[in-house]
């Protein structure tokens, strides 16, 4: 059954719906898309014990605020960008309950470029090519949010507020790294100058702000390779990729990219690094280390299997009681880590602690 | 067929098949392309396309070791039994060339020295062969343009190249189905939808198909 959950009710940055992504139609030129962070949109759906390709909303930049329609659960992760329920701060890598008149707001992002909003049981939205995931210049998906739009959710029938609270008890090291990320050597890796494959591995890389969920433009020193020329018969990438044009700047192709390019290919970030890389906002600094693919799929299957299994928790925090005061009976709710939701009568309530 | 195995990235693997552009070659990679996605489940990947001269496979090393995807794939190829079977399909598209829908052809005229309707001739005369279909969804790569007509990309590429645009380029010749930025000459345009999401196969034309376009 459909249910509105949310209603945008400012102008956002750049906000989507994504989900793992449009798998199996490269052959007719179709771009992957799909949430950038998969780590954070993974673990949103597994805190709410959704399938793991419910869709999600993509925050990028920060600056989103929604009214809450219709109450639920959602569950916010990615980027910190101080998200607050009618003013008070929330946890984030959390469920949270939320009713009717909430209202969610979210900061311009100053530490990371992505969050993500997770709805229990998913977005309700038409599927396009096997995904919910937005292409906004190729118009796939969903659309890019704006003021007014509204988003929905399912709701199963007799399904009520949760009252146990599943949480992650740490959280991905990716926002608090030093910002190196690993990659595998690319199919024109070995067209590279000795002195490119040395600057990558000692020299410090900037993200300019030349950068969408289609790919990124890298400030450093210039890479070079042998023949000086960098093109290539055009030939498959993947999200990633970095390749490097004849301007001798590295270009990182996101999840908007096509699937094919014309210049050499030179590294790949593995996945892992690829969903903490996708986190940086212009601006930030990173190192680069060489890593082999039996290296990045080792990563890849700790992280996914031992990480995620270890850190989910539950908890019931959830505290309902009717009290009688002067012969009316008022119903309170509290919920919360912290406690800091607190409802009377179904109505919030501001505290400040 | 000989091949060499390369990664591209942790989940993606490519099968290259030549360092030239070869149609014949491609035409097997479409086919064996063709066949895997067909046969999808069978190999528990994620994804497979053809490019000029290699089969790229995305898959999850979680789902299914590299080796074995590596093995099973290599086994694919050395039995595949090659039918031919797509490449006798002929694809005509309707082109207005020149004026407001070609606004290039002028300039191209002059920097080959051949004249318009000498270039539309040769254009709309030829077998095109589509060789792979990406820079955005359902434009096609196409092989087999007349060398009189080759003319060197635009210095600055256009901002906008309205949708269903033709050009050329070097040796290419090709469709915008979307409008979108390129530095290609653009010579045509066609009306005909080139793709349409709620098809199962969303790209009316599709790698390995011959394609002729045809002057209205």
């Amino acid at each position: 059954m459909k249910y509105e959950v949310f209603k945008i009710t400012n102008q956002p940055t750049f906000s989507s719906i994504q989900d793992e992504g449009r798998n199996s139609f490269e052959q007719f030129g179709v771009p992957n898309s799909g949430s950038g962070d998969k780590l954070s949109y993974r673990i949103g759906n597994l805190l709410l014990e959704n399938n793991s390709n419910s869709a999600s909303i993509e925050i990028l930049y920060g600056n989103i605020h929604l009214e809450c329609l219709n109450s639920t659960q959602i569950c916010i992760t990615g980027a910190d960008m101080n998200p607050k329920l009618n003013g008070i701060p929330v946890k984030m890598w959390s469920i949270l309950n939320i009713l009717k008149g909430d209202k969610l707001k979210f900061e311009t992002s100053i530490k990371g470029l992505r969050s993500y909003i997770s709805l229990k049981n998913g977005i309700d939205l038409d599927v396009t090519l096997n995904s919910k995931s937005t292409h906004s210049i190729f118009d796939l998906g969903g659309k890019k949010l704006n003021i007014g739009d509204i988003v929905n959710s399912f709701r199963k029938k007799n399904e009520n507020n949760i009252e146990n609270i599943n949480f992650l008890k740490k959280i991905p090291n990716h926002f608090e790294g030093d910002n190196i990320f690993f990659a595998t050597k690319g199919p024109e890796y070995d067209l590279l100058t000795d002195e490119s494959k040395e600057i990558i591995i000692t020299q410090k890389f900037k993200l300019s702000n030349r950068m969408s969920r289609t790919g990124a433009l890298i400030q450093g020193s210039k890479l070079e390779v042998i023949n000086g020329n960098s093109d290539i018969i055009s030939d498959g990438v993947s999200k990633g990729t970095i390749q490097l044009p004849k301007d001798g700047n590295m270009y990182v192709l996101l999840e908007d990219s096509q699937r094919i390019g014309g210049y050499a290919r030179i590294l790949n970030l593995d996945s892992i690094s690829l969903w903490a890389f996708s986190q940086l906002i212009p601006g930030d600094e990173f190192k680069i280390e060489i890593i082999s693919i039996e290296d990045s799929q080792r990563k890849l299957k700790d992280i996914t299997e031992i990480f995620l299994e270890n850190n989910i928790s539950t908890k019931n925090i959830y505290i309902e009681k009717n009290i009688t005061v002067e012969g009316d009976v008022i119903n309170v709710k509290i919920f919360g880590e912290s406690k800091e939701h607190i409802y009377i009568n179904n109505v919030p309530i501001k505290i400040d602690f | 067929m000989n091949f060499k195995f390369i990664d591209i990235s942790d989940t993606t693997i490519s099968f290259n098949f030549s360092k030239k552009i070869d149609q014949n070659i491609n035409s097997k990679i479409i086919e064996i392309s063709s066949f895997i996605n067909k046969n999808f489940e069978n190999l528990n990947i994620k994804a497979c396309f053809p490019t000029y001269n290699s089969l790229i496979i995305d898959y999850d090393p979680l789902k299914i070791e590299r080796l074995i995807l590596k093995l099973k794939i290599t086994e694919l190829i050395k039995n595949f039994e090659f039918k031919n079977s797509h490449l006798e399909e002929l694809f005509q598209i309707d082109v207005s060339y020149g004026g407001n829908n070609g606004e290039d052809l002028n300039e191209v005229s002059k920097i080959i020295n051949i004249s318009e309707k000498e270039i539309v001739k040769i254009h709309s005369s030829t077998i095109y062969h589509v060789f792979m279909i990406g820079f955005s969804p359902g434009f096609p790569y196409l092989g087999g343009l007349d060398k009189r007509l080759i003319c060197p990309r635009l210095k600055s590429p256009r901002q906008e190249v309205p949708a269903g645009s033709v050009g050329i380029a070097d040796r290419q010749t090709g469709i915008y189905p979307f409008k979108s930025s390129g530095g290609w000459r653009l010579i045509g345009k066609t009306d005909e939808k080139l793709f349409d999401y709620n098809l199962n196969s969303p790209s009316i034309i599709k790698p390995g198909m011959k394609l002729k376009f045809n002057e209205v």
